[in-house]
């Protein structure tokens, strides 16, 4: 088809000369006079000619041909002066993969010649080549290099559809545009009427238009016109329809979409809906300044005098971010042929949609709630939802029937277990969720309705935006709707958490849903235990942190275990004990297909701290995630749920744990300061008692005293708060003393709490006695150095004789002390066994008994700064009878001696403790009484 | 000599990934821990269970990895590579599992429903089998033949 193929001309400006190139056949380039048809020929390519360019000057030809050069000729004389072998060679037009339509500047000066993946620039008469056009981005080759009609870009076509400006002066790119579906592009052509208009054809025989080319951006002294961004916009016929706008729109921002104009400029100017007219202009210079919506670079649109007067164009591009579809929560797309409609902890809900079946199969974890069914899908529901006792369906509006929900209430006890609603014309339903013993609908209204499980139409109230998501759990509602538009890509959410049985206020109101950049909702529901979670598109879940504010924090980040970049997971399920993130990892897609049937895997949580190679950021995740997953047992608690002691123990144990572990890593690296920070989170007394232990092993005697001091005041604190209720007086040093008065005036009123407090005195004089010794570090009686290291080596032993109080004002306590003794030994044991020695000199209780008290008497009457509190303390103590424990030792001791001959004093008194604890507690009240 | 039976029970100790329908508090077992069991939620159990629990339509069974003839990204070796490497060894090649034979045969005769190309794999395995037979039955000849001390 040679012979018809279109001849590829260059004209000069002066309509002086045409020149062609041969038909293919004979390689010929043929030169035409205007004026007078005079023709030259020139031969001497050896492959059908690409392109040719006439030089402005008209005293050249360029011509690319597939024989790989590039040839400048001489139209005077027809010779070659240079041939430049810069192109791959081919056999034909057809397979030549560069068109190389090369072009002149303006003046001639320069040649542009595109090749592979650059424009090189050539220079008139020397043919160095002097410079070139580059752009990385492009994966094609050029092909094809128009100039402007003014003179200062060149446009340029690749093989793989990009479409590229070049300021020429700068050598950068101004405008990128990227054919949507790929093509190569054939052809280019600016509008030499209309500034900023580039035609372009691509193979498949399409026309596109682009219009709006930015201008220059470089701001050049040199030249006259000042800076001047146009906004840009296309009409093309490639517009993508493409139906996932969302990822489109948050895309990078560089291709020109056709977009609605919206001017946020409008609303503070003159308020001209989204359009701007130009006046003509003389002199470019000024009129930056002049131009009412020069505020900045993106905004401002101002033309040069080459624009035409009254030329109408679109001066914003600022694009709303496409607002999110409403969706169900653990659902794959609509348009899918077989889909899950929902996947909870509950069950999976699958919809057929092919031409042969239109069904929907219902299947539950747990067969013992109900079992699977299968059902025709009638009325053509598309969004489902399912809870141990329903299963709800609802359908879109149709043209002739309205949007119905379905409640098939499989857990009633009577035998009609299915009912329709059916919405009002004007509604359609677009979000659905099943809570315990309810049913919340959204419609496009912007109304929720809730509806019981046996269908009474309970309550109805409007949200402020479009309908998101929706999710349920017992009595809790969680609504996210739009708020209104977020910065450019961002979806911008509120979110609802409401109380359905109305008895409180709403604990989220209208607050924003926090979302990762450029990212929109893909999950949303309730974790078991019934704490609100949501995972956006970026991969992160966040879950409400009732404890901060109602605050969300995330917990995870499901991108970073993605093995690879376009993997995703898809949330089924959130346990927060165990805490499991249950998820289908999706490969390749952001949901699952029905077949194979996916397995589910199951996620770790992780809060994002700093540094978390280091071992203390690692207890302090493990520390916050532990006490953040425990928040559901205070939620339940405010909601009247009973559950037992024991599991919130055990949920609380790894806080415990880490607690311990961070105190000793700051005490053992010297962080004093923080180990007492630690201290101050420590729950309760026994742990205290072990770090204080810990620090005065370590010589940290600073520390040590002043854990001390925090025990203290905890324990004041503590008294003051039971006080409090008790008295409904303030927390104040008076009432403690007052306390104390009232006690010693009346020392067998409450035994058992007498007792209580009585070991706590005994504990807090410990502390002190050992302080006291501790404290003087060259202490001026030497058996004193013997008591204070006989103190803190057997830390077990009085330990023994007096965590009572602890334990027996809260029973619980004695789990976690066994516990946290079992940490801490772990992690002590070294020194632990360093100071044995010292525990083998042999010391009876009833000895070491009195030789603290008689230390303590020493000690205290020479201490002139002591608190009145203490003195009370003291004096209390030394005026005090003898404990239970004393007294029933004294009856028992022959006995425990009797039966366990060969052990040492030591053990007996250890043994003696054991079956004193064992001994029911009115019985030692009594004996206490007796004397 | 043990009979297959006898094999079949030594490989029904090996683990499988199964999906229960209900719910049972952690089991303690001679063979330790197992559970606890979450509908929905996938667990390791002892294939005997697995079968156990199958017959009963308590579980689904999730076949192991390697059970599968797709050569996928992540699965390096499928059961259709692992032919290939055993018919292009001169030797003995690692299998995916001490009991593969037995797993495929205990599992494609009571799970066929839970497995995806059941048939393609059930034709596999016995081809990996009939392949290391025929090496083994040409080792003993050549041994037999040759008088040497121990067999290649």
């Amino acid at each position: 088809m040679p012979n018809t193929k279109a001849l590829r001309y260059a004209h000069s400006d002066g309509h002086t000369d045409l020149c062609f190139e041969g038909t293919g056949n004979d390689f010929t380039i043929k030169v035409v006079k205007v004026d007078n048809c005079e023709h030259k020929s020139l031969r001497g390519h050896e492959a059908p000619v690409l392109s040719v360019a006439l030089d402005p000057q008209e005293e050249y030809v360029a011509s690319s041909s597939c024989d790989g050069s590039v040839v400048i000729w001489k139209i005077e004389d027809q010779s070659q002066l240079k041939i430049l072998n810069i192109l791959p060679k081919s056999n034909d037009v057809s397979l030549s993969k560069s068109l190389c339509r090369l072009t002149w500047d303006s003046t001639g000066k320069f040649l542009f010649i595109p090749v592979e993946k650059e424009v090189k620039i050539f220079e008139r008469d020397t043919w160095n080549e002097v410079g070139k056009l580059v752009d990385e981005t492009v994966a094609g080759i050029f092909s094809l290099a128009v100039l402007s009609p003014n003179a200062t870009q060149l446009a340029v076509g690749s093989t793989d559809g990009h479409l590229l400006v070049f300021d020429i002066n700068s050598k950068t790119v101004v405008e990128r545009y990227k054919h949507p579906k790929g093509f190569t592009l054939t052809s280019l052509a600016w509008n030499p009427q209309v500034e900023g208009q580039i035609a372009f054809c691509d193979k498949e025989g399409q026309l596109g238009l682009l219009e709006d080319i930015a201008k220059s951006s470089s701001n050049d002294t040199t030249s006259k016109s000042a800076v001047k961004k146009r906004a840009k916009e296309t009409h093309g016929i490639f517009d993508d329809d493409d139906d996932d706008f969302l990822l489109e729109a948050t895309q990078d921002d560089n291709e020109p979409k056709a977009a609605e104009p919206m001017d946020e400029d409008d609303l503070s100017n003159d308020g001209a809906a989204g359009s701007k007219v130009l006046k003509p202009l003389d002199d470019s210079d000024d009129d930056t300044s002049k131009a009412p919506d020069d505020i900045d670079d993106a905004a401002s649109s101002v033309s040069d005098a080459l624009v035409l007067p009254k030329t109408v164009i679109h001066t914003e591009t600022y694009k709303p971010t496409p607002l999110q579809n409403a969706f169900q929560a653990g659902s794959t797309p609509v348009h899918l042929s077989s889909r899950f409609m929902v996947w909870n902890s509950v069950g999976i809900i699958k919809q057929y949609n092919t031409e042969e079946e239109n069904s929907i199969d219902i299947e539950f974890h747990d067969t013992s709630i109900h079992h699977a069914m299968h059902i025709t899908n009638n009325y053509n529901y598309t969004m489902a939802d399912m809870s141990t006792e329903a299963v709800i369906l609802a359908s879109e509006k149709d043209d002739d029937s309205p949007s119905k929900l379905t409640c098939m209430h499989f857990g009633s006890w009577d035998s009609s277990k299915e009912w329709t609603i059916s919405l009002p014309d004007n509604e359609e339903i677009q979000a659905i969720t099943i809570g315990e013993s309810w049913i919340a609908i959204a419609t496009d209204s912007r109304t929720v309705r809730i509806i019981t499980v046996g269908g009474i139409q309970k309550q109805i109230f409007s949200i402020a935006g479009p309908v998101v998501c929706m999710a349920a759990h017992s009595n809790q509602l969680l609504v996210v709707y739009h708020r209104g538009t977020g910065i450019p890509g961002d979806q911008c959410l509120g979110v609802i958490l409401q109380y359905v049985d109305g008895s409180k206020r709403s604990v989220l109101n209208m607050d924003s849903l926090p979302l990762s950049r450029k990212s929109s909702l893909s999950w949303l529901g309730f974790s078991a235990e019934g704490t609100p979670f949501y995972m956006d598109s970026a991969g992160v879940v966040r879950m409400l942190n009732r404890k901060f504010g109602n605050n969300w924090v995330q917990v995870a980040n499901t991108k970073s275990h993605a093995k690879g970049k376009s993997d995703h997971y898809w949330i089924v399920g959130v346990h927060e004990n165990p805490q499991q993130l249950r998820c289908i990892p999706c490969k390749g897609s952001r949901y699952p297909a029905t077949l194979p049937r996916p397995a589910v895997a199951i996620l770790p949580f992780s809060i994002p701290l700093c540094e978390m190679n280091t071992e203390k950021s690692q207890y302090e995740e493990s520390l916050s995630r532990s006490q953040l997953f425990a928040n559901h047992f205070d939620h339940w608690t405010s909601q009247g749920y009973e559950f037992e002691e024991s599991l919130k123990e055990e949920v609380l144990k790894p806080v415990q744990e880490s607690l311990m572990k961070l105190f000793a890593l700051s005490a053992r690296s010297d962080r004093e300061y923080r180990a007492l920070e630690v201290c101050e989170l420590m729950p309760d007394q026994h742990t205290l008692q072990l770090a204080i232990k810990y620090a005065s092993r370590l010589k940290h005697i600073q520390l040590a005293e002043r854990i001390s001091e925090l025990v203290r005041r905890k324990l004041e604190e503590e008294e003051a708060g039971g006080e409090e209720q008790e008295e409904e007086d303030t927390y104040s040093q008076p009432i403690v003393e007052r306390r104390w008065a009232q006690r010693n005036g009346n020392p067998g009123d409450n035994a058992e709490e007498d007792q209580e407090e009585e070991q706590e005195e005994d504990g807090v004089n410990q502390y002190e006695g050992e302080e006291e010794v501790d404290s003087t570090p060259s202490g001026p009686v030497l058996n004193l150095k013997s008591s204070k290291s006989e103190k803190t080596s057997k830390p077990q032993f009085q330990l023994s004789g007096r965590s009572n109080p602890f334990r027996v004002s809260t029973p619980s306590k004695g789990t976690g002390s066994t516990k946290g003794t079992q940490v801490f030994d772990s992690m002590t044991r070294k020194k632990a066994e360093k100071t044995t020695p010292v525990l083998t000199a042999p010391t009876g209780k009833s000895k070491n008994n009195s030789k603290t008290q008689s230390s303590q008497a020493k000690i205290f009457p020479s201490k002139k700064t002591k608190t009145t509190k203490s003195d009370n303390i003291n004096n209390s103590t030394s005026e005090k009878t003898p404990s239970a424990f004393d007294l029933w030792l004294a009856e028992n001791k022959e006995s425990i001696v009797e039966e366990n001959p060969d052990v040492s004093e030591e053990d007996v008194i250890s043994i003696a403790t054991e079956k004193f604890r064992q001994i029911p507690k009115e019985e030692r009240q009594v004996k206490l009484h007796q004397n | 000599m043990m009979d297959p039976a006898e094999i079949e029970f030594l490989a029904e100790k090996e683990m499988v990934s199964v999906t229960p329908n209900f719910t049972q508090e952690k089991m303690h077992l001679i063979g330790g821990h197992v559970g606890p069991l979450n509908p929905g939620l996938p667990v390791d159990v002892p294939l005997w269970m697995a079968v156990n629990l199958k017959q009963g339509q308590k579980c689904r069974i999730n076949p192991p990895e390697w059970m599968d003839i797709v050569v996928s990204l992540y699965i390096s070796d499928s059961l259709q590579d692992k032919k290939q490497e055993e018919t292009d060894s001169k030797f003995f090649t690692k299998m995916p599992s001490k009991h593969y034979m037995e797993l495929t045969q205990i599992l494609l005769n009571c799970a066929t429903d839970d497995i995806p190309h059941a048939d393609e794999i059930r034709t596999l395995v016995k081809d990996i089998w009939d392949l290391r037979i025929a090496k083994l039955r040409s080792s003993i000849d050549t041994f037999l033949k040759s008088d040497a001390t121990h067999a290649k």
